[in-house]
């Protein structure tokens, strides 16, 4: 039996070592599995859904602390995993009838435990008997590759160190989130989960901080000089030597010298410079590149890559590495990418070259090499967004075995008295990689104007312009995730998770991870009573000892042991401090409500407050007055029904009504409460309406077709 | 206990601010010596001015408005 991670990953599985190329689905109930003959074995090809089993308390009680814990069947724990059930069911009647096993999920610290925790509690097998197979991309040699050489034991000490991560992972989570919840509930009877864990409380402490900075922020001002020139009948722009004029003073004295006078252009420089390719992806470098170019959240990429995976076109995704391993056909993955016609001619061009070397980075990874393509062919279409995904990584594999860019830089000296001004120009001399990085590598040239050394320009006009410094800036998906990766916090796998649980609790208000109230109020509280929470030592700590486990320097027993010494000890701090910390979080998450669901003065009777209400027979939203209830007042407006809203400080400039956001999906707009009626929205309500009819007449076009 | 005039906040002892929007004071205060050494504006003018430009953060617009509209900086304190 081959216990696999997914059914793609079983259905390519099985393809590639059945002999005939053409394995049996046997379907069982809502499950099914492969089989397949290999030689003289028969082979049983079975999957999981990532993981089977999850951890449970074994003390009953929702409250704290809660120290041991058992795997059970996911479903047990969570309600909407009941397909998991005949899935372990299947496997485990298969097994009984089974003489070997081998675990052939991906290679790493989450694969490994998938299958080891299947074969332990699934199939009730001995683990020390089974067999690994290690692979890193899904096509057919390497599989079968895998299997000819597989392990003859499993990755113990990497199961260890995965079992112990989701064991601390839990304790943490669970505990603190439940002390948190349970304090307020006990100040206010709300029960509003108040969530953190060992690496969202760091990195919750690092977006608040960077808030803080911004609400801090006073800007300076600054003055630049813009300098103007006619030269050949073309306008032309000076760029002044010094970037920055600290005085008003200084500026306009600048101007007054500068204004009409003549400039000469006392020289004329040019620098070559070379510039090498970029090396390999790694899901970080990948994650930051998709999201620069497409826009895509960090765990969106992870789940693209993971799909081009499944579907053999690319190699396992989560890699710290930045090298290919020297074992690599590249000839083999050049000769297919070869067969697809957007890349045939770039690969032509990489194949003239006398040898195949390819640029590689410093990171590496032990299980798996850099992201590469595996040169196979798509068999589905592929969505537009992993076509972008593809593509981008296509380009970059090709783009290591380019030549160096190489760049010349010109820069004219211009010169009045003392005061310099330059003129750039960027010309590439050679494209060199940029070549097969296309659209993601784009370095605009600049001509520089037609001049020569000694030749006379007015200076006209010359002009100050008052500027600002500027507040550092907010995260965005990857460049939070970047700061946790080089803070050690969370593993590649999981930080993508991480970022997108900030935002998903509340605690950011949208892709600039700007704090809402409700991230403050947590992050006042615990930074007040139990700052340890939020220190990015103790979790980083815990990792270290975590990777110890992997290079069997410790193990699992003690790590876990400290670990709930060090829990029981913040949770005792907590418990003596619980009322303080229940009030604060209740006062923040009053804040937060009221932010979120206040839309100022109701314009009718002037007394009660507009507010988002759910209407309990529909399920619907409006806005209505607080002054309802009493009988007084019966202002309501419509709101829509999708999206998040979040109040603004602005009234409408048409109808001087509270203006209102709304975030749905990757729309935003703005618009006010009385948007139905707004004279000045009916732009935009008839756009809605037309959107409306055409996005129905397509439903009827494709329903007819 | 008293809260915060501008935010809700707890308050810091013997003051009508908290610790941010006193922290956001002590910023504005301090930096008006650089604005006036740069533009020469007078304390009015700069508040006007910090009110305006959209880099100001949060806190100190807050403080600044609270100011401006008639609020003494020493009582905030």
């Amino acid at each position: 039996m081959l216990i696999t991670e997914k059914p793609t990953a079983a259905k390519r599985i099985a393809h590639a070592l059945d002999d005939n190329k053409a394995p049996t689905e046997v379907k069982k109930r809502r499950a099914s599995y492969f089989d397949c003959k290999r030689g003289n074995d028969d082979l049983i090809v079975v999957y999981a859904l990532g993981h089977l089993f999850e951890l449970q308390q074994t003390v009953k009680g929702w409250t704290y602390p809660r120290m041991e814990t058992s795997w059970v069947p996911k479903y047990e724990v969570e309600k909407k995993a009941t397909h998991m059930k005949p899935i372990i069911s299947l496997i485990t009647k298969l097994a009984k009838e089974v003489d070997s096993f081998v675990i052939a999920t991906d290679y790493d610290i989450e694969g490994s435990l998938i299958g080891y925790l299947t074969l332990k509690y699934a199939c009730k097998a001995d683990p020390t008997k089974a067999r690994r197979m290690l692979f890193s991309t899904l096509t057919d040699s390497e599989i079968q590759n895998a299997f000819e050489k597989m392990s003859d034991t499993l990755d113990f000490p990497m199961i260890e160190a995965g079992q112990v991560r989701h064991e601390i992972d839990w304790l943490y989570g669970i505990n603190l989130t439940r002390a948190l919840t349970l304090a307020v509930k006990n100040i206010a009877g709300w029960f509003k989960i108040v969530s953190t864990g060992r690496v969202q409380g760091p990195t919750l402490s690092y977006v608040a901080e960077r808030e803080q900075k911004i609400n801090l922020f006073v800007p300076f001002p600054f003055w630049v000089i813009h300098a103007k020139t006619v030269h050949n009948d073309i306008e032309i722009e000076l760029e002044y030597s010094k970037k920055r004029i600290d005085t008003r003073h200084d500026a306009e004295t600048i101007v007054a010298t500068l204004d009409k006078k003549t400039a000469y252009v006392e020289s004329i420089n040019s620098r070559t410079t070379t510039q090498q390719p970029h090396p390999p992806f790694n899901l970080s470098t990948l994650q930051a590149e998709a999201y620069r170019h497409f826009g895509f959240k960090p765990s969106r990429t992870l789940a693209i890559a993971q799909s081009l995976y499944l579907d053999a076109l690319i190699s396992y995704p989560r890699t710290s590495s930045e090298k290919l391993p020297q074992s690599l056909d590249l000839k083999q993955i050049l000769n297919g990418l070869g067969k697809m016609k957007n890349y045939a001619s770039m690969v032509k061009q990489v194949m003239r070259a006398s040898s195949l070397t390819p640029v590689q980075g410093k990171k590496s990874d032990p299980a798996h090499p850099a992201i590469h393509p595996t040169g196979s062919k798509a068999t589905k279409r592929l969505t537009p967004s992993e076509r972008n995904l593809y593509d981008l990584i296509v380009r970059r594999f090709l783009a290591l075995f380019g030549d160096p860019v190489e760049k010349e830089h010109l820069r004219a000296d211009i010169k009045h008295e003392d005061h310099l001004f330059y003129l750039r120009g960027l010309r590439i001399l050679k494209q060199g990689w940029m070549e097969f990085y296309g659209p993601y590598a784009k370095t605009s040239e600049r001509e520089l104007p037609d001049i020569s050394e000694g030749d006379s320009l007015l200076l006209s006009p010359v002009k100050d312009e008052e500027r600002y410094t500027q507040p550092p800036s907010r995260f965005n998906p990857a460049s939070l995730l970047k700061l946790l990766e080089r803070e050690n916090l969370g593993t590649k796998a999981t930080r993508a998770r991480i970022v997108d649980s900030i935002k998903s609790r509340g605690y950011t208000l949208n892709d600039s991870f700007e704090l809402s109230t409700l991230g403050y109020a947590l992050f006042e509280t615990l930074e007040k009573y139990i700052p340890d929470i939020l220190s990015p030592e103790l979790t980083r700590q815990l990792e270290k000892e975590m990777d110890e486990i992997q290079q069997e320097k410790t193990n699992r027993e003690y790590v876990l042991s400290r670990a709930k010494d060090e829990l029981l000890k913040l949770l005792e701090n907590f418990n003596t401090r619980e009322s303080e910390i229940g009030n604060d979080l209740v006062m923040g998450i009053q804040r937060y409500w009221k932010s979120k669901e206040e839309l100022g003065e109701c314009p009718k009777c002037k007394v009660g407050t507009l507010r988002v209400i759910r209407s309990s027979k529909t399920g619907k939203r409006f806005v209505g007055c607080s002054n309802y209830s009493e009988g007084a007042c019966d202002q309501t407006f419509p709101l829509p029904q999708k999206g998040d809203l979040s109040p603004l400080d602005q009234k409408c400039p048409y109808c001087g009504y509270q203006m209102f956001q709304v975030i749905s999906g990757r729309r935003k707009w703005e618009t006010c409460i009385n948007w139905t009626e707004c004279p000045g929205r009916k732009d935009e309500l008839k756009a809605l309406d037309e959107r409306r009819t055409k996005q129905t007449e397509e439903l009827q076009k494709e329903a007819e077709k | 206990m008293t809260y915060c005039t501008i935010c809700g906040r707890i308050a810091l002892k013997e003051s009508t601010i908290c610790r941010y929007h006193k922290e956001a004071l002590d910023n504005l205060q301090s930096s008006y010596k650089h604005w006036k050494e740069a533009s020469g504006v007078s304390w009015e003018e700069y508040l006007e001015k910090l009110c305006q430009i959209e880099e100001t953060g949060r806190w100190v617009f807050e403080v600044a408005e609270q100011i401006k509209s008639g609020d003494d900086p020493s009582k905030l304190t």
